[in-house]
């Protein structure tokens, strides 16, 4: 059984840091086309989550395969984690001057209607989100049934994520962001206390989200290979891990 | 009697969380969290899956209000909550350095269902930014081809609300 590590994307705040390319995001042209929510994924993922799946999706089971063949026995070859800032990578303007692949699946520019309300007020140390990105890693390594971990805001953007299979993380984070919202909103209609997590139990595996503090989130994605109990306890503790790095 | 649904959507920061807390007959259900984005210069708190008020007319025919989240990220909850609707209430909000846009934008994306229901339109903050005018809006609507009733309210002011909600009544009923 080998163990790859998904690759990794972190952004920070890039309010301060990119202050030019966002008041040219606010000026780009509107058109009243509709938005198609399935595109509207694909633009607003920074590239760097489209890269990382790809990426992973193309190398790792090449790789896996490759190694068991060739060396059987060898230890497991850990592939570099990245920590990638959104600031280099996440905007559009950017992207679209050096990416044409990438511009040829970007949407109306309708979806820069709302980039004035995108730039994220947290901001983390890189040190933070190294020590926050070990907190994930572990907690893939723990769970073996796990092939997704997010930190998002309550708001709904992704901040820090480690994932094993191709899943919207942007989706992935907003809906959740509705989901923990409305979980805790009818555990207090019900007269019932602080609600500690909201599990999805699917036929093939579950969702567990959960608050880490005031404005941030962890949502654990997993097969049955782990159980319930498990799944829970750890992200309990990741979080609590989270909590204490991430204030 | 069926309980009828209504809709309030419009950008972050235009009222509709207050809009439904100003009329609803009990605490209005709320999943606001607080914001972690440019928005949080405005306010500190957004609405990221919905709001749920309640409210009885005089005839006792009780109105469901529903508000959606604000951003385009949520549309999802968007294509939930319109599920069984009978009409939306946009509400703009005029401090917005583009609220045509913004307008445009609602009416687009929610262009299906207010096809086969109606819709009011509500512009607030009018006391904190007088342009554009009711009838710039008027006009702008126009060119769309798209007539919609719409009104300058204020979603604080509870006979503001009703108001809306009265007008879209009447759309429905005389449509
Ligand atoms: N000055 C002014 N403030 C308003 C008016 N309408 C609403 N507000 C305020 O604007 C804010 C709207 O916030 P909220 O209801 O959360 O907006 P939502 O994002 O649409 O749910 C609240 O602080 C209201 O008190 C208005 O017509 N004039
Ligand atoms: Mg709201």
């Amino acid at each position: 059984m080998k163990i790859k590590k998904g690759k990794l994307a972190a952004f920070f705040g890039f309010k301060s840091q990119n202050q030019e390319e966002s008041t040219e995001q606010k000026s780009l042209p509107v058109t009243d086309k509709p938005i198609d929510f399935g595109e509207d994924i694909h633009t607003e993922q920074p590239a760097v989550i489209d890269s990382a799946i790809a990426d992973s999706k193309a190398t790792e089971p090449v790789a896996i395969n490759s190694e068991n063949l060739l060396e059987p026995s060898t230890e497991i070859e850990e592939k570099t984690v990245e920590v990638e800032e959104k600031a280099t990578v996440a905007d559009p303007l950017e992207v679209e001057a050096t990416n044409t692949e990438f511009k040829m699946a970007t949407p109306e520019p309708t979806m820069d209607y709302e980039h004035e309300e995108e730039h994220l007020i947290v901001n983390y140390s890189k040190e933070q989100l190294a020590v926050s990105e070990e907190k994930l890693e572990e907690f893939m390594r723990v769970c073996p049934g796990a092939y997704g971990v997010l930190i998002s805001t309550v708001d709904g953007h992704e901040l820090l994520y480690l994932v094993k299979r191709d899943i919207p993380v942007h989706k992935i984070s907003t809906m959740n962001s509705s989901l923990l919202a409305l979980g805790e909103s009818i555990a207090r209609e019900s007269s019932q206390k602080l609600c500690q997590f909201v599990i999805l139990e699917n036929s093939d595996g579950r969702v567990v989200s959960l608050r880490i503090n005031d404005i941030l989130m962890l949502t654990c994605i997993s097969s049955k290979d782990t159980n319930l109990g498990m799944l829970l306890s750890v992200g309990r503790n990741t979080a609590g891990d989270l909590m204490k790095i991430l204030s | 009697m069926k309980q009828i649904k209504f809709i309030f959507t419009g950008p972050p920061g235009a009222g509709k969380t207050t809009a439904i807390a100003t009329i609803s007959e009990f605490p209005p259900v709320s999943t606001d969290v607080f914001s972690t984005d440019s928005l949080s210069k405005l306010k500190d708190t957004t609405t990221v899956a919905m709001d749920f008020g309640q409210i009885t007319l005089e005839n006792g025919q009780k109105i469901g209000l529903y508000g959606t989240p604000g951003q385009r990220r949520f549309k999802f909850m968007w294509d939930i909550l319109i599920q069984g609707g009978l009409g939306l209430i946009v509400l703009i909000d005029n401090r917005r350095p583009e609220p045509f846009k913004d307008l445009a934008m609602y009416l687009d994306n929610f262009s299906e269902f207010i096809e086969k229901t109606d819709a009011v339109i509500g512009i607030t903050c009018i006391d904190i930014k007088d342009t554009p005018t009711l009838d710039d809006y008027q006009d702008f609507l126009k060119e769309r081809g798209q007539i919609y009733p719409s009104f300058a309210i204020d979603a604080r002011n509870k006979d503001d609300v009703l108001f809306l909600l009265n007008t879209l009544l009447t759309c429905l009923e005389t449509s």
